[in-house]
């Protein structure tokens, strides 16, 4: 049952009927885990469970979810949209389902007690292969190589931050190439 | 007079207050960004490799596997592009033609 729309869903409907400026972050992130109908230009409506709104194309991400478990993901473009009606407001029925899609395996849950061992161990690779690797962060969660790359946990190739292309390439692959236990 | 020395007080505390709140917005608002763009992100990632559906202006559909978007968003690259004049094994899609595309994801968890 869709939940009542209160009045600033309204407000919501209606702010969004004129298109020119961009709106601010907080305004589309308002409509994650919310079901919306979303119409386009062509006339055509989009309706799903918003995953998450691109806040540089304000491309709408929807997914369907059918009764046989069957996925559907759909993503609006932002030029093509509109307008946005929220059609169910319950924000709980389906958030942890949508937190968890795209969601890769990287992003399992460690310990404390595995996560520092895995800091450690990736320490001792990268020192093996004379990088000025330090241990930084408020709670020493976090692995730096001299300011231009940080390593956050859980310490794979994908958890490295960096501004830079070059040595993020380098490091990742370097973290890839470490072997299950650096003796 | 005291009543202007009182008034300048308040408009200090004013501005204060004021370059306080936008901090506070700032941060939230680059907060709600991140939150949404990380997202939208892993929501790409997750798409790459599978068959996709693309409805363009002009009543144009076509099936494609998708591939990439570039940085600005303002293409997507697609393989095994199905035509009317055959499938075109490497194809880039202006998004600005594309009004929306749909993935079958299909049942249970996503795992990569």
């Amino acid at each position: 049952m869709a939940a009542p729309m209160s009045s600033e869903t309204d407000r919501q409907q209606s702010q969004f009927s004129a298109n020119s400026e961009n709106r601010s972050p907080g305004f589309w992130r308002s409509y994650v885990y919310k079901e919306v109908e979303v119409t386009t230009v062509d006339g055509r409506e989009h309706r799903g469970w918003v995953h998450t709104v691109d806040p540089v194309s304000e491309s709408v991400v929807l997914v369907h979810f059918e009764e046989d478990r069957q996925k559907t993901v759909e993503i609006v473009m932002g030029h093509a949209v509109k307008g946005i009606t929220v059609v169910n407001e319950d924000m709980d029925s389906h958030r942890e389902e949508l937190d968890h899609m795209f969601v890769t395996a990287d992003d399992t849950n460690f310990s404390k007690h595995d996560l520092r061992t895995r800091r450690d161990d990736l320490k001792q690779w990268l020192e093996r292969n004379r990088l000025p690797v330090k241990v930084s962060g408020k709670e020493g969660e976090l692995l730096s190589i001299s300011d231009a790359l940080v390593i956050e946990p859980p310490y794979s190739a994908e958890s490295c931050r960096s501004t830079n292309e070059i040595i993020l390439g380098r490091i990742q692959a370097l973290i890839r190439s470490k072997p299950t236990s650096v003796q | 007079m005291e009543d202007g020395v009182d008034d300048k007080t308040q408009n200090n505390d004013i501005l204060q207050s004021t370059s306080t709140t936008n901090d506070d917005r700032l941060s939230q608002e680059q907060e709600d960004r991140s939150f949404l763009r990380e997202r939208f992100l892993h929501f790409l990632k997750g798409i790459q490799g599978k068959r996709t559906h693309f409805k363009m202006y002009e009543k144009t559909e076509v099936d494609a596997t998708f591939q990439l978007s570039d940085i600005d968003g303002q293409n997507f690259l697609v393989s095994d592009l199905e035509t009317p004049m055959g499938t075109q094994p490497q194809a880039m899609l202006r998004c600005a033609d594309i009004i929306s595309c749909s993935v079958d994801i299909g049942t249970g968890e996503h795992k990569m």
